[in-house]
């Protein structure tokens, strides 16, 4: 052993224990070694990050007590480890503070309440624990909105004061100067006064500064600075800022984060209130999950101070014992609380707890649950509970059945669908679960097959992997297990029940824990559930996409089975050098593979694919139905039906009826909008980070004015929860386009992320900001043209009524052409109405006879316009606009 | 130089004329800008040097191409976005380029 190791060995067994402190002296006593050597090996050690100092005299060392993982976690780190939502602020403010040589100023963007804060004070911490700042280093915190109303009274503050500034100012220090070599951390930096923003940028740039009044001496500091704002970081001032300050940490809402991390914070703050209060807390399994559940606007703060309040309420009852301990339970909670507890049982996903209360002990880490003796095997007992709890919240016995009976069956459904949509091939079975848990799953599987005397989808064998392996996760971390089905699964599945006894048998074996008999009938429910599965083999439409070019028809097929986690539909490239002939030959091959009775839906783009449609049918002999220019959102959509068993025909006039991909709607009502700045949402169902990458790439390929498009990330739960975010985003913005992960079927122009990251929907993008950039540019023009009408006003209610038009006509008018006509029947009504009916079309009532249809329709779809701006519109003038729509129907 | 420029009804492309007039006065340029309809424009096509067609009557191109090389005269769209931004100087400049 080198004299180091001894050295450290005796620091870690005289100061780990119990968090003492020791000098280089001290140790060199004791070990009989010379100071000198082992003061320089404690330094060795200290840079090595083994060990602690005390700065002071003598200095003090201690050895650095590491966590059991033997690694060092910085309370950032447990941070992210408790809110994995954080992750990428986490990341990117490790970044910042490690970045060379002095680090880098951050923008902390978040809602009130999202803890820009204490992110900030961890971020201090953090650069102190990594010794990029030493102990002592300050932080000072400052609230911009605090003198917001005097500028001069805030810049003092910032910056220091040189006496006699103003009468009567004595010499002062700023928080600047008092923050070097330490965090300045400027909390609501929005509220910032125009004055006090230059100051602060020449800080920013050049690291100097003066004091209010000083004119000749210019000062330095060593500042790193956490600004943090709750505005829209594309707001006007912010972008200063941000130029400035590259480095933008968002820090989600609550709403955007899991419920497991809402659980924590939940009991973390608990557990705060038990050691401030001394006492144990009590707490209801329902109040847990009102808190979990109720919506909480002003994020982790709001719910901390809730939680406190809840805690406050319950210390005064306790106190003036109307109750014998600090006890919560759901009924004592304020209205919209409560709240929570009927949201909470809207949601799909179960929220289960098991325990009646949960305690909170000042004294221990792990909270204790009641009743602990209620033992879960005793599943009567439990169910008796539940049954007694509904109860008294005034349901009745039918209902209850029906309650608990849903909560099961929509943990299996789920589950299952769940497995469907993650696994795709064994591969990727391997990667999550054990292989040794495969095979067992395997063998099982292959028991019931001889046992029940049928087959089973491959699926079920990944299902019940899965199943097995969380199962014994759960028992491992001495989680329970429970279905209060146990009986009436019991009863009703005797033989597959029986089965599944046998196969809890294996697993037992197999990974040596006691299984309890519940799962038993979790298993039964993979036995049975299969009977129904098994109606997956029902004929379908068969979906096969034909498409010009390489791998147009395969990108469009693999998106859509991706997204709906089939392979259902089938693709076949036409590249342009390969004859009809020969694609036809390939199309008849796959299709008499794939073909089912129910028929076969073609989705083509263009040309001589069309006509394939009635040869198939011919000489495969099965119903076929072509719809053609189509795009993914048609293919998605003919796919979702087919699976659920839609017929050839609905599935045809759904598919038919898709609006188109390049939608030349007017992106709101033909109102008139107040909302003039546009908006890009990426959103998100795996979390906010994919969003954000694409928001990264469409800023780095996309070129737009930021006055004029701001691009939002979203994360969004589901398609319902995404409709909603867009329907309040609409609010304040006019999307342009919805950049998503789900299926949306909107009126807004989407894009699948694939599509972008590939860069393939890039292009279309930018024609959409382009044509909308080009309309705005029009409006202005237009205002000071125009005698009688409003610009904006006129053309939104024009590009609404040609919208309607092109969707009666089914067509799609390049958007570059509908620009002109827009531009023109502007100009068209304002002349009107100012009486000027001069414009002749040449030998009108011919045209119009020869195209009465078209004529009737583009009258009856512009009335609106007439009747708005009450004026006729003239047979002459009808007749170009028709002349216009009969040209692109044609050329379509 | 003369330059025509034609539209569904001669009405719109007017506003863009103004615009070119100005921008031709501010280059220095000596212009003559006029706008007619699709059906009048047959009669003007002699006296101009450039045809432009406003998108929404780029239905006309292959017929009024024809017409032009019989002439020696450059016919093409305007683009969209200038069009609709009624961007004189940008349409000048583009007349400008297809006599060249």
């Amino acid at each position: 052993m080198k004299r180091i190791d001894i050295v450290y060995e005796k620091l870690k067994e005289l100061t780990s224990s119990n968090n003492e402190w020791i000098s280089a002296q001290q140790l060199a006593s004791i070990l009989k070694l010379d100071r000198a050597n082992v003061s320089s090996d404690l330094n060795k050690l200290w840079k090595k990050g083994k060990v602690q100092k005390r700065n002071g005299r003598p200095v003090l060392f201690s050895v650095v007590r590491q966590k059991s993982s033997e690694m060092f976690l910085t309370k950032l780190d447990e941070l992210m480890y408790h809110q994995p939502s954080l992750a990428i602020a986490v990341e990117q403010g490790k970044a910042a503070i490690l970045y060379p040589p002095k680090g880098m100023h951050m923008l902390i963007l978040g809602e009130t309440g999202t803890g820009k804060s204490m992110f900030a004070e961890l971020l201090h911490e953090f650069s102190i624990e990594i010794r990029k700042c030493s102990q002592d280093a300050p932080f000072i915190a400052f609230n911009c909105a605090d003198y917001a109303n005097n500028p001069q009274l805030l810049l003092g503050q910032l910056f220091g004061v040189k006496k006699g500034a103003y009468t009567g100012a004595a010499e002062q220090k700023g928080l600047i100067e008092k923050a070097n070599n330490g965090i300045l951390f400027l909390d609501e930096v929005h509220r910032l006064p125009a004055e006090g923003q230059e100051m602060l940028f020449t800080f920013i740039d050049k690291g100097v500064y003066r004091r209010l009044g000083e004119t000749e001496t210019v000062r330095s500091a060593n500042v790193l600075l956490i600004c943090a704002t709750t505005e829209n970081p594309e707001s006007s001032l912010l972008t200063t800022f941000r130029r400035r300050i590259p480095m933008n940490i968002y820090l989600p809402p609550l709403r955007e984060r899991t419920t497991e991390e809402r659980c924590h914070l939940i009991f973390h703050f608990f557990r705060e209130e038990a050691i401030r209060l001394g006492k144990e807390i009590h707490v209801s399994a329902n109040t847990v999950r009102a808190f979990l559940c109720y919506p909480c606007p002003n994020n982790v703060g709001q719910l901390k101070a809730d939680i406190q309040l809840a805690c406050a309420k319950a210390y005064a009852d306790y106190v003036t014992a109307k109750k014998k301990k600090v006890q919560i339970n759901s009924p004592d909670l304020p209205h919209y609380i409560k709240e929570g507890l009927f949201i909470a049982k809207k949601q799909a996903r179960s929220l289960v707890f098991q325990y009646r209360y949960y305690i909170f002990s000042p004294d221990r880490e792990e909270m204790s649950f009641e009743p602990n003796e209620a033992d879960y095997q005793n599943i009567y007992e439990s169910i008796e509970r539940k049954f007694n709890e509904l109860k008294a919240h005034g349901v009745n016995d039918d209902e209850l059945e029906l309650l608990m009976e849903i909560d099961v069956e929509n943990y299996f459904t789920q589950y299952m669908k769940g497995v469907n949509r993650r696994i795709h091939t064994g591969n990727d079975l391997a990667k999550i679960i054990d292989p040794p848990i495969i095979q067992l799953a395997e063998t099982i599987i292959q028991q019931a097959e001889r046992a029940l005397r049928k087959r089973f989808a491959k699926k079920v064998v990944y299902g019940l992997a899965l199943h097995i392996q969380t199962s014994i996760q759960r028992i491992q971390n001495g989680k329970k297990i429970m279905n209060p089905h146990l009986n009436k699964v019991r009863m009703m599945y005797k033989n597959e029940f029986n089965l599944a006894l046998d196969c809890m048998k294996m697993i037992e074996e197999h990974t040596g824990l006691d299984l309890p008999i519940d799962e038993a009938s979790f298993l039964t429910m993979f036995f049975v559930l299969d009977n129904e599965a098994i109606n997956d083999h029902e004929e379908h439409v068969s979906i096969l996409v034909m498409m010009h070019g390489n791998g147009a028809a395969t990108a469009m097929a693999d998106v859509t089975n991706h997204l709906l986690a089939t392979d259902h539909v089938k693709a076949i490239d036409m590249p342009m050098h390969l004859e009809p002939k020969e694609i036809y030959e390939r199309a008849k091959m796959l299709v008499k593979q794939i073909a089912s009775k129910k028929g076969l839906l073609l989705l083509v783009d263009m040309g001589s694919l069309t006509t394939f449609g009635e040869l198939l049918e011919k000489e495969v002999g099965i119903p076929v139905k072509v719809v053609s220019a189509i795009s993914t959102p048609h293919v998605l959509e003919a796919a979702r039906k087919a699976i659920v068993g839609y017929s050839l025909e609905e599935i045809y006039e759904d598919v038919k009826n898709v609006t188109p991909f390049y939608v030349n709607r007017p992106l709101w009502n033909g109102d008139e909008q107040k909302q003039e700045k546009f908006v890009i949402i990426t959103a998100c169902v795996t979390g906010k980070g994919s969003a954000l990458a694409i928001k990264k790439v469409l800023e780095t390929y996309l070129h737009f004015d930021n006055e004029f498009v701001d691009i939002i990330p979203i994360h969004v739960a589901s398609e319902k929860d995404m409709q909603m975010r867009l329907s309040q985003i609409e609010k304040h913005y006019r999307l342009l386009c919805v950049i998503s992960n789900v299926p949306f079927l909107g009126k807004t122009p989407y894009f699948y992320i694939e599509e972008v990251l590939s860069l393939r929907a890039i292009k279309s993008i930018q024609k959409l900001i382009d044509i909308e950039e080009t309309y705005t540019k029009m409006i202005e023009i237009l205002t000071n043209h125009l005698q009688c009408i409003r610009a904006s006003e006129g053309i939104a209610a024009i590009r609404c009524c040609f919208a309607n038009i092109q969707q009666k006509l089914q067509i799609n008018v390049h958007p570059h052409d509908m620009i002109g006509m827009v531009l023109h029947t502007c100009c068209m009504l304002d002349r009107l109405i100012a009486g000027d009916n001069s414009v002749q079309y040449e030998q009108k009532e011919k045209y119009i006879k020869e195209n009465e249809w078209l004529y009737h329709l583009v009258k009856k779809e512009l009335h609106s316009l007439e009747k708005k701006y009450r004026v006729n519109l003239t047979k002459d003038e009808l007749c170009y606009i028709m002349k216009f729509f009969e040209y692109c129907k044609t050329n379509c | 130089m003369n330059i025509l420029l034609v539209c569904a009804a001669g009405m719109s492309t007017s506003l863009l004329v103004t615009k070119m007039q100005q921008a031709a006065k501010e280059k220095g340029i000596e212009a003559n800008i006029w706008a007619v309809s699709a059906d009048e424009a047959k009669a003007h096509l002699d006296r101009a040097d450039v045809l432009l067609l406003g998108p929404q009557v780029r239905y006309k191109l292959s017929q009024f191409k024809k017409e032009g090389e019989a002439r020696g005269i450059p016919v093409d769209v305007i683009n969209p976005t200038d069009y609709g931004r009624v961007n004189g100087a940008s349409v000048l400049e583009f007349a400008l380029r297809l006599k060249q």
